[in-house]
């Protein structure tokens, strides 16, 4: 960061732009400005002086399932909205190690449970680019936040797109890192075996670097003992056929005669992924299952919304969830359940682990014929509050996201053009730690 | 191998492993809300493979060996307690 960079005067600007903004976007659900002032005070000294961190003088936005000790992490709950988090996830201790200021923590759906933030018992987020439509989600706060310059780059979740659908919705970078990158430590848990946070920022070059800032091992979060980063060699593009089926003709031909200019510069093959039909069923019941485990602790006594106590225990706890628990949340917690008791576990757990493992040598064997794959995004535009209200179809939005998770692969999206008024974004999926690759390929979308 | 899929009994039997309480209203939609899901993503019952993948690497186990020691943030935690009289923080009773 160059000396004569003033952090005060940037906040300043950002401050009056969430002043302006936000009303409407409501991307937020607490804003730190008498903190982040003090904060920016303290690294404007230190690069003046030359000792300012990786991140100095960069404002950044946390979803509000991460853990910043003495603030609120609601999780967009009612269950969690008087708690306040007592130690900082490994992510924001690494961002403030290198003098980063957070500004305020986003919006979300329930839990991360959704793709358009309506599920949030805060309030709706609205997607600055069309206030009609919505944000994307579950991290629609954070992509929000930074598509109406509210913020430098954000951080948020993604355990089958949540940081990807609202980036491509609104028309930022966003990025999901390998899974075991990038520390969960802190993290609100949804499903343990596909979660990452990762960074959402307006250009490529802002998202790396947040990442660079916070990946590494961490000896709280033990898949990240795993950490190995690899060079980056990209000669080949692959782009399976798959990735195109069932997407709006129009997100298509964008998106196609984009990475069609790829070639310029690699080779580019046609490749296929017939599994990719049962994603979506492979996602949703796996995600069901662990998020039904992690949402146990949720019970009334050791976190926020407060069980009646008068009670027997299990009917406070019977109590206290139904009542502090949105739709959305209750229907995953249950389907999970289901599917995990002891006379369905067969036909439904287990066969969804064996569909998983069919999707992962599918991707291994594709990605022994290329470098990395690319597609779209999303199947589909941002759409208008109200128009997906039923469970399948929103789901079903998530097909080209959801699996980048089930295999642990990073995957980056980069708005690439526009659909009257509305951002197009190009989807890249790399190998497992390969994740330069794919900032070096989104980077040459980005030109 | 039989598939099951839901019913408003089933749900009611589910509901009670996962220690939720539902109305009246919310028996009657989210039933019918997961019977189509279910039944939507029945189309896994076609796969033919018997390897199962639980997790994407094998990681470290993370567990230590025992040491005396104090909880990280014990203090922390402590504040999350809505009633305490000094050291002494109280739960509901477990048993009737």
């Amino acid at each position: 960061m160059a000396a004569n960079f003033d952090i005060e005067k940037r906040l300043e600007q950002i401050i009056a732009n969430i002043k302006k903004a936000d009303p409407e976007v409501k991307a937020f659900i607490d804003v730190f400005d008498v903190d982040a002032k003090a904060r920016a005070k303290e690294v404007k000294e230190k690069i003046k002086e030359g000792k300012g961190g990786k991140l100095a003088g960069m404002l950044i936005a946390i979803k509000n399932n991460i853990a910043i000790k003495g603030k609120r992490m609601t999780c967009s709950s009612k269950m969690l909205d008087t708690y306040y988090a007592p130690y900082n996830a490994t992510v924001i201790e690494k961002l403030e190690m290198e003098d980063a200021v957070i500004i305020g923590t986003t919006n979300l759906d329930e839990f991360a449970c959704g793709s358009d933030t309506t599920h949030s018992a805060m309030h709706w987020t609205r997607n600055p680019r069309d206030v009609s439509r919505v944000p994307g989600g579950s991290s629609g706060g954070s992509a929000a936040a930074v598509a109406a310059d509210m913020c430098d780059a954000a951080l948020g979740s993604d355990t089958g797109g949540s940081i990807r659908c609202p980036s491509a919705f609104c028309g930022v970078v966003g990025f999901k890192p390998t899974y075991g990158a990038v520390s969960r430590y802190g993290l609100g848990d949804m499903a343990m075996s596909l979660d990452q946070i990762g960074p959402i920022a307006q250009d490529v070059e802002t998202a790396e670097r947040v990442f660079d800032v916070i990946k590494g091992k961490d000896k709280k979060d033990p898949v990240t003992a795993v950490y190995e980063e690899k060079e980056n060699d990209v000669k080949v593009v692959g782009i399976p056929k798959e990735f195109f089926e069932g997407v709006d003709p129009k997100i298509a031909k964008v998106t196609k005669n984009v990475i069609q200019k790829l070639e310029k510069e690699y080779e580019i093959v046609e490749v296929s992924l017939p599994s990719l039909k049962y994603a979506i069923p492979t996602y949703y019941l796996l995600m069901f299952a662990e998020f039904s485990s992690a949402m146990q602790k949720y019970d009334g006594l050791r976190y926020g919304s407060v069980a009646d106590r008068t009670k027997e225990l299990y009917q406070a706890f019977e109590e206290v969830r139904g009542h502090s628990l949105g739709k959305e949340v209750k229907r995953r917690i249950l389907l999970g359940t289901y599917i995990t008791m002891k006379e369905f576990k067969e036909s439904w757990y287990t066969q969804t682990l064996k569909a998983r493992k069919l999707i992962q040598n599918e991707f291994k064997s594709v990605l022994e014929q290329c470098d990395i794959l690319a597609g779209p995004a999303m199947p589909v535009l941002p759409w208008k509050f109200g128009e997906k209200m039923d469970p399948v179809e929103m789901y079903s939005a998530d097909i080209l996201t959801v699996s980048a998770n089930l295999v642990g692969l990073p995957a980056g999206v980069v708005p690439v053009g526009d659909i009257s008024g509305l951002p197009a974004s190009v989807q890249i999926h790399g190998r497992h730690f390969e994740d330069k690759s794919v900032f070096e390929i989104m980077r040459k979308l980005e030109e | 191998m039989v598939w099951y899929f839901m019913d408003k009994e089933i749900l009611q039997r589910v509901a009670s492993t996962a220690r939720i309480q539902l109305t009246e209203a919310e028996i009657e939609e989210l039933s019918k809300d997961m019977d189509d899901i279910l039944k939507h993503f029945a189309e896994i019952k076609n796969i033919r493979t018997e390897e199962e993948m639980y997790y994407v690497y094998d990681t470290e186990n993370p567990l230590r060996k025992d040491a005396k020691g104090h909880a990280e943030n014990a203090f922390g935690i402590k504040d999350q307690f809505t009633k305490k009289e000094g050291k002494h923080l109280s739960a509901p009773k477990s048993i009737k």
